[in-house]
């Protein structure tokens, strides 16, 4: 350990007096101080300090990337200007050099994130003391982004038994009389059962639909809070672009106060209730029902439909943990992908000299945040003519690619943490075991290959 | 064989090609060697430049891989970690690192040996003191001269007291002061019962501190042996006194001449008798056509040099006034009399040895072979009796 420590103090003195690292702390410097003052002019508090989260979160995971792979530079101009063959003739294993030029990239670029995590917290909180914009604004900041909800889908409404149902009746009554022989059981049953699924999502006039959740595991008191989050369409005649509907929300059969809450939103946008914690019932489950009914007096009554494009545009979240906590994970995410990053410079530069090993690590980099969007696009290709078998090609390359190369977006909680919600623990620890099997994988590798290298062999 | 006499280094058909990007052999830089280094001994490696001395020591310290043939050194592979505890090396540049200042430097490799911090702390200041750069051991060794780096470079070798110290090209760099520093250090090491392997172009150095020595050229083994065996010539006596008048050489090449019937060969200031040597084993290897990657001996200066010299217009202007036919070699002579008051001595011994047979080249003027064949060890002790009894005479007389 006190070799790979000397190794590794070696590259953190290195770095901080030829000002690679400097250059890099400036950069951050203006990120996370220089920002806050760009956004003054932001018409909102909470949203200039969603915007500060993301950008600089953002940028400093950008950077201390770009930082991690420029300190393997280390290695290479030891090979390069020969200060390896003094330090392989001394008693140091070959993997331990290896592994103490990582820890010392490590040991800097997670000083370098604590420091910046520390002040993103800093800033964030102080942004948050300027005077808001409106009560509103107040609210969203605490509730919606300064803080760590988790979030509970609708419980999954099964709709087969529906179009069984459906199907059976329409045989019944001769509809499929034409095209008895040709008729597809399956497929007319599944499209039965969007059909259900579709029209259990929109409401006629004067109709109302219950939405359930279950697993609602919040504090129950009456003084916290809980949050619907909806978006909903609207189709009317006249157009008109706003939602007027009464929400009840509690199960008064297992006890819980039923709150009857109208509203008048704006459409195709999240909207959030609050409603007093005590609607969830004990055994955790909680009721919402949405009446399709205009409850202004004054107001003209429409003959609105209500719709929801998906069951996940309907929601419930209820605070879990704090900001700071939220952050702290969020950033040890960052840390996991920035230390396999590390080995993974590391491993190039044991191989290749710097310029090539810069270019390959870059490469990977780009792969690994950019991989979850090239799996997708290549779902969506052309499936046709010369294309199947470019892609049939492409599919192989990415296989092959994507075995090697981590989903970096995987691990992203940045969208998360903007939006006030809980970045798990389970999701931290998922995180930490992936990508640090990886980055043992690929110090192991590192650590061969350089074993096996002439290191006296320039020509490289 | 105990293990005290084991050797320190032994290598078998050791042999070192490099290859290209291809895997095609481009250099054979170590072809064959079977290098012994006994304990205790203080070892030569000289070769011309690029004959494979370096790679030799790179692949001693596992830092390149051999293409064939084994190594031991201290009985174990070079790739052995726990051996380079036991050994020193400095390189044949001082690779150091530009940003850290001396002490920082040798802290980082008595680390890398886990030394305690008292201990570490203790040999640095000691060693930043025989190198003598103790006063400039916080200055950052990028601003360091090329010897104080070199002096640097000997002082980390130096950090674990090796065993075994390995110095490639250990004076290249250095003042006359530091040369003598380092030869010191050499045979004080010596003394105290460490082994060196050295390699050096500096043949008067190798020649004072070495015990043995290996000639390479062109990666393979030429010569190999004991200093003082090498350069002994059986069929040879020399004496070495201090300076003696041109009339005493007479005296003593006629006594020689009558007693013994032999002539004096050379007469002169004792010469570096291993650069010849050197100069022998190399010759006589491109003599045979041998292969090597390494440089060959330099050849005449490139006529372009000077032949169209651009011609001074002022010179030719003065010399114009007063064209005067250039003065001759005996005219520079006499304006210079102190010059010839020294060639005087010289031309005396000039004319002494006219006899002797002309030597077939200039290398070989300092000890010529002489194909004469003459029984030596007889005609020793007569001669040095028959000076003895001349020189009394001359006394009494
Ligand atoms: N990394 C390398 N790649 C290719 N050829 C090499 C390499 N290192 C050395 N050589 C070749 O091997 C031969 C021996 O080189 P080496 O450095 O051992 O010579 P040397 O005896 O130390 O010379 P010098 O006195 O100049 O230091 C040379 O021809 C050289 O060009
Ligand atoms: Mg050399």
């Amino acid at each position: 350990m006190g070799r790979i420590w000397a190794i590794a103090r070696q590259t953190i003195a290195e770095s901080l007096r030829m000002k690679i690292a400097l250059v890099f702390i400036a950069f951050i410097l203006v990120l996370v101080v220089g920002l806050p003052f760009a956004l003054r002019k932001e018409d909102s508090v909470s949203s200039a300090v969603q915007t500060f989260l993301s950008f600089s979160i953002g940028g400093v995971e950008f950077f201390l990337s770009l930082l991690a792979i420029f300190l393997s530079r280390s290695l290479s101009e030891e090979v390069a200007g020969g200060q390896i063959l003094t330090l392989m003739a001394k008693p140091i294993p070959r993997w331990q050099f290896v592994v103490g030029k990582w820890l010392g990239i490590v040991v800097l670029v997670g000083a370098l994130l604590g420091t910046s995590g520390a002040a993103i917290y800093g800033t964030a909180r102080w942004m948050a003391t300027r005077p808001p914009r409106d009560e509103f604004d107040q609210l969203r900041l605490r509730d919606e982004i300064l803080t760590a909800r988790h979030a509970v889908p609708i419980t999954p409404i099964d709709f087969s038994e529906t179009a069984e149902r459906l199907f059976n009746e329409r045989l019944e009554s001769g509809a499929y009389e034409d095209v008895i022989e040709k008729l597809d059981k399956k497929k007319e049953k599944a499209r039965l059962r969007k059909d259900a699924e579709q029209r259990y999502r929109t409401l006629f006039p004067l109709e109302s639909r219950v939405f359930d959740f279950e697993n609602v595991r919040c504090d129950r008191s009456p003084d916290r809070t809980i949050q619907l989050r909806y978006k909903a369409e609207v189709w009317a005649y006249p157009m008109d672009e706003v939602l007027r509907a009464e929400w009840f929300v509690g199960n008064p059969d297992l006890g819980t106060p039923l709150y009857q809450l109208q509203r008048r939103d704006v459409i195709n946008r999240y909207h959030s209730l609050f409603v007093p914690a005590n609607a969830v019932a004990p055994d955790r489950s909680l009721r919402a029902q949405l009446y399709n009914r205009n409850p202004f007096e004054g107001e003209p009554q429409y003959g609105n439909t209500i719709s929801f494009t998906s069951f996940g545009d309907i929601e419930v979240l209820f605070t879990v943990g704090t900001f700071g906590g939220n952050l702290a994970r969020q950033l040890t995410m960052v840390m996991c992908k920035l230390v396999l990053l590390a080995a993974f410079a590391v491993m190039t530069v044991c191989v290749f000299s710097f310029p090539v090993a810069c270019l390959v690590s870059f490469a990977f980099l780009a792969l690994a945040t950019m991989s979850g969007f090239l799996n997708d696009s290549l779902i969506h290709f052309e499936d046709e003519g010369v294309y199947w078998a470019f892609k049939k090609f492409a599919e192989l390359l990415y296989t092959v690619a994507f075995f090697v190369i981590p989903d970096f977006s995987k691990y992203d909680g940045t969208s998360m943490l903007v939006n006030g919600r809980n970045v798990t623990l389970r999701w931290v620890l998922t995180a930490i075991s992936n990508l640090g099997l990886g980055t043992i994988g690929i110090g192991l590798a590192a650590c061969l290959m350089f074993q096996r290298r002439e290191v006296a062999e320039t020509s490289f | 064989m105990k293990p005290t006499e084991m050797p320190v280094v032994q290598t078998a058909g050791l042999t070192k090609v490099f290859k290209d990007f291809w895997r095609r052999d481009r250099v054979i830089a170590v072809d064959s060697l079977n290098l012994e280094v006994r304990r205790g001994e203080v070892f030569g490696l000289l070769g011309p430049n690029g004959s494979g001395k370096s790679t030799t020591i790179k692949m001693l310290l596992g830092l390149l891989y051999p293409t064939r043939g084994r190594i031991s050194v201290f009985g174990k592979p070079p790739t052995d970690v726990a051996v380079k505890a036991r050994i020193g090396f400095l390189p044949e540049e001082s690779f150091l690192y530009r940003f850290l200042n001396a002490r920082e430097t040798l802290d980082l490799y008595g680390r890398l040996f886990e030394q305690h911090t008292r201990q570490r702390r203790e040999r640095i200041e000691k060693l930043l003191d025989m190198v003598g750069l103790t006063a400039e051991a916080t200055r950052r060794i990028g601003e360091y001269s090329k010897g104080m780096a070199r002096r640097i470079g000997l002082a980390q070798a130096l950090i674990n007291d090796p065993e075994f110290l390995i110095l490639d090209e250990p004076t290249a760099g250095l003042d006359p002061i530091g040369i003598r520093q380092i030869k010191d250090v050499i045979r004080e090491l010596s003394r105290k019962g460490k082994t060196i392997l050295l390699s050096s172009h500096l043949l008067a150095d190798v020649e004072d501190v070495c015990d043995r020595i290996t000639i390479l050229y062109g990666g393979r083994e030429r010569s190999t042996g004991d200093i003082t065996d090498l350069l002994s010539r059986e069929d040879r006596t020399q004496f070495i006194t201090d300076k003696l008048t041109p009339e005493t050489v007479d005296t003593v090449r006629t006594l020689l001449h009558e007693s013994a019937g032999k002539n004096i060969l050379s007469v002169g200031a004792p010469s570096d008798r291993l650069e010849t040597y050197f100069m022998q084993t190399i010759e006589k290897a491109e003599k045979t056509n041998a292969r090597s990657s390494g440089a060959r001996r330099s050849g005449a200066l490139p006529d372009f040099l000077g032949a169209t010299a651009p011609p001074n217009v002022i010179e030719h202007l003065v010399s114009e006034a007063d064209r005067k036919p250039p003065p001759s070699t005996a005219e520079l002579l006499e304006i210079r009399p102190r010059q010839e008051a020294r060639s005087k001595s010289e031309a005396v011994i000039e004319h002494l040895t006219q006899p002797k047979p002309a030597p077939p080249e200039r290398t070989e003027a300092q000890t010529p072979v002489v194909p004469e064949k003459q029984d030596a060890s007889e005609a020793d002790r007569s001669i040095i009796d028959a000076l003895m009894q001349k020189k009394k005479d001359a006394d009494d007389g």
